[in-house]
This record gives C-alpha cells, structure tokens and sequence, in this order.
C-alpha cells in the first residue's frame, strides 16, 4: 500500500513538473498556426523521454552513476567539459526565462511591478531550497503543478474535432509554401525539444540518487517515467488544442505569456483563470528551480566533488555556491529586461543540439553489460534508444538553420 | 473583460500587448514598401498607431465598462481594416 502511494505520487508529481515555459509557448503557438498537424512531435517527445528518462534513472541506480559522471568517463575529459559548459549556459538561460515568466504570472496575479516579482521570487526560491528537503521542493512544486489541468479541462469542453485531432498522430507534407513548410519542422523541432528539455531529467536522475534508490525500485522508476510523462505530454495535446481552437480561427499568435495563460480559462470565468495562472505559476517556479539545482549537480557530479541537497550546506560547498550562482547570474540576466519568451527561443533550439552528447553516453553504460549487470538493456531497449539518438540528431542539426530561416517561429 | 478577468490581469496583459504592438509599428515605420504597396504599407502603419493608442485608452479605462465596450468597437474596425489591407496585398 506504502508503495503504491509513493508510486502515484511520482507520477502526479512528474505529471505536475512536466510542462515549462517552452513547452506552453511552443505548443500554443503550434497550434494557432498548424491546428493539430503537429501532434506527432508531442508523441515523438513522449517516446524519447520515457527512453532518456528510465535509462537515466536505471544507470543512476545500478551503476550508482549520475549523467555527468557518465559524460565525464565516456566522452573523455574535452567533450565532457565542452559539454558541461554548453548544458549550464542552458541552464541559465533556461532559468533566467523561468524566472521572467514568473514575474510575468506575479505581475498578472497581483499587479506587483515585475522587477520588484523577480527578486522577491528568487530569494523565496532559495529560501525554499535552503530550508527544505529534496523530496519537500520536487514534491511541493511537482504537485502544485497539478493546478494545469485547468487546461487539458478547457481544451476538452471547447470540443476538439477527435478525427481531425487523430489526423495529426502523421506528419503532414501539405504546407502552403516554402516558408510555411520551414515554419511546420521549426516547431516540429522546437515541440520535440520541448518535451526533452535536458535538466528535467538530470534533475530526476540526482534525484533517483538523493532519494536513495535501489535495485528495488527500479519498478517504480519505469511507472514514473512511463506514465508521469503520458500524462504530462496529455497536457501538452491540451496546450496544442487551445492553440488550434482558441487562436487559429482568431487569426492569433500568442506572442506573450498572458495571451497563453488565457486560452486555459477561455470556456469558464475569473476563477478559472486564476487557476491557470497559479498552475502556471507552479510549473515555471518548479523549472526555475530545476535548472539552478541541474546546475549545480552537473558541475559537481563532472568534476566528482560532494553534492546533495540532503547533505549539511558545509559538506557540499561547491554544490551550494554553483546553484546560488545559477540564481543570481539567471537574476540579473532577467533584470536586464530581455523578454522571456526570446530566452525560451534560444534554450529550445540549443536544447536540442547539446541533446545527442548527453543522451548518447547514457545509451551506452545503460547497453553495457559489465557496468549494467542483469539490468542492463533489452535488446528492443537498445533499438529503440537508437532509433530516438537518430532522431534527435537529425533534430539537432536541423535545429539552428531552422532558427535562422524562420526568424526563430516568426510566421 | 469584466467578467472573464481580474482588474489585475486586465492591466498586466495590457502592458505586456502595448510594446509588441509598439514594436510592431515601429518595423512598419522603418520598413520599405514592396512596389505597388505603397498605399497598403501607409495604410497599416496608420492602423497600427491607431491600435497602439487604443490599447493605451484601454490600460487607461480597465476599470470602466463603458469605455471598454467603446474601445472594444473601435478595435474590432482596426483589425477589420488591417484584414481587408493584407488581403488586398
């Protein structure tokens, strides 16, 4: 019984830290140019998540290996280090939009100034991390996420065409023209991207190893990973409907945030948009402090220094000090005014390129049978962790031409 | 409006659709007409600066009904216009 609670609360509280900033945007905007014939993207992310997730998790806890330490022995010291840089700029550009979107939904909800929503929302994000325990901060945030349901509500109540909504599990080659076809794989790639966003699962992983999991929870990783991330990505299809049902015959691109956060109380009144608001409010407070905790974790599992938020704050220096930093470098990129959703743009798109060097590693110690043992990969496990590693680089190389051609999504 | 949001939201969102729409009109100020659309460019940048200032009435008069539903109007000719200019592109 203690089992199968714990078991459902990681899955509500992966469903409740799925989605981000990128993927509310991205998602929305697809669906006010495309209609649905983007929903393959979602299920392809879906797919690969699961894979990366589960692999991750299983390599944490039977090689007692966390992603960077793996990157380290299996890229070599060069590419590792390369590496670790590229995923902690993203971090912190991923954080720094986090944190402006934040003080986007701050100001929206309470009419507080921005700035004044930025700092105030950083320091009660170190706060809550300085104070609480592991399970406390993913567990508080993950949940309260839960609020975005609001939005897969909305899309079900405003009657999506199903058979049309089913039309988009295919990729459609039926684009007006040259610019509109570089538009549909722009946001084919950046959806895709979006559910892949590295730090969720770098996050996960230290988490696996923080929360002390054995062998005999490698069940529970494989539900977690598996139906915490369906049921996320089935918010995501709500995004992508509101998109096509609020938007599209509107005429709309939701450029900024509070036209997004609209489409999920669009059937209902005032309370429902508060909702949509807090849930969103959750979800990006819960990504802000991902990306600053990824930080510090990669940076101290790479060069194999003590790391651990349960740990006392003076046996992980290192730790503390590099996701601080993260903070307050992510603060003052905010401060300077830049516009979150132009910070997404860019963490999406070079998401998606960094992906194959932490990914292909992982593949590899989760395929390794010395390392692995009796939990090493089945072969239709290997399969399809290549076919996804194909994908991702076709994705990764296309990513950036894709970026310049459209003028990052502009239709 | 009053109905579907808070005052707090009515007035935020505001503020975040009045520099994109700012933003909008000034590329339309700077930018060079296509031969042939020089009346249709001219058009829209008029539009544009219309819409700008209604948003700004708006974010002025959240808390009016009245006003919201004058602003409402003029809003909906402005995109009115602008639809039929692009279509005549």
């Amino acid at each position: 019984m203690k089992k199968l609670l714990g078991i459902t609360l990681g899955i509500m509280t992966a469903l409740g830290g799925f989605v981000d900033l990128g993927q509310i945007v991205f998602t929305t905007q697809a669906g006010a140019l495309f209609r649905y014939e983007l929903l393959w993207a979602i299920v392809l992310g879906t797919g690969a998540i699961i894979v990366y997730m589960e692999m991750c998790g299983r390599v944490a806890v039977v090689a007692k290996e966390p992603v960077f330490a793996v990157v380290r022995t299996r890229l070599g010291w060069p590419l590792g280090l390369a590496t670790l840089v590229a995923s902690n700029l993203l971090n912190l550009i991923t954080c720094a939009a986090e944190l402006g979107g934040v003080a986007i939904v701050l100001h929206l909800l309470t009419g507080w100034p921005e700035k004044l929503a930025l700092v105030a929302a950083t320091f009660a994000f170190a706060g809550l991390i300085l104070l609480s325990r592991f399970q406390w901060i993913e567990r508080s945030l993950g949940l309260s996420g839960l609020m975005m349901i609001v939005f897969a509500v909305s899309a079900v109540v405003l009657h999506p065409d199903w058979r049309q909504l089913a039309h988009g599990l295919l990729p459609s080659a039926a684009q007006a023209d040259a610019k509109h076809k570089l538009l549909y794989w722009y946001f084919a790639v950046g959806i895709f991207s979006a559910m892949l966003m590295e730090y969720e699962v770098h996050f996960y992983s230290s988490g696996a190893i923080e929360e002390d999991w054995t062998t005999d929870d490698l069940g529970e990783n494989f539900v977690v990973a598996c139906f915490g991330s369906v049921l996320g990505s089935l918010l995501t299809v709500g995004l992508l409907v509101l998109g096509a049902l609020v938007f599209l015959p509107r005429g709309i691109f939701p450029q900024v945030l509070s036209t997004t956060t609209m489409a999920g109380a669009f059937p209902f009144a005032k309370k429902a948009l508060v909702l949509a608001l807090l849930g969103t409010l959750a979800c990006i407070s819960g990504a802000a402090v991902e990306t600053a905790l990824s930080g510090a974790y990669n940076v101290c599992q790479f060069f194999n220094l003590n790391w651990g938020k349960n740990r006392p704050l003076k046996s992980v220096p290192a730790y503390t000090a590099t996701w601080l930093a993260m903070f307050v470098v992510a603060l003052i990129i905010a401060l300077t005014g830049v516009r979150p959703l132009q910070l997404v743009d860019i963490s999406i798109v070079f998401g998606m390129v960094i992906m194959p060097l932490t990914y292909y590693p992982i593949l590899r110690v989760a395929a390794d049978k010395h390392v692995m043992g009796k939990h090493v990969n089945s072969r239709f496990n290997t399969i399809l962790g290549i076919v996804f590693l194909a994908l991702i680089t076709a994705a990764a190389a296309a990513a950036i031409p894709l970026m310049i051609f459209t003028h990052s999504g502009q239709p | 409006m009053q109905r579907r949001t808070t005052q707090h939201y009515a007035k935020g969102h505001l503020d975040y659709l009045l520099p994109e729409v700012s933003d909008i009109a000034k590329e339309l100020r700077d930018a060079l007409p296509p031969r042939g659309a020089e009346a249709q460019l001219d058009n829209c940048r008029e539009q544009m600066q219309a819409l700008a200032a209604a948003l700004s009435k708006l974010s002025r008069n959240v808390d009016r009904p009245e006003e919201l539903v004058r602003e409402q109007a003029q809003i909906a000719a402005i995109r009115k216009e602008l639809e039929r200019t692009i279509s005549s592109l």
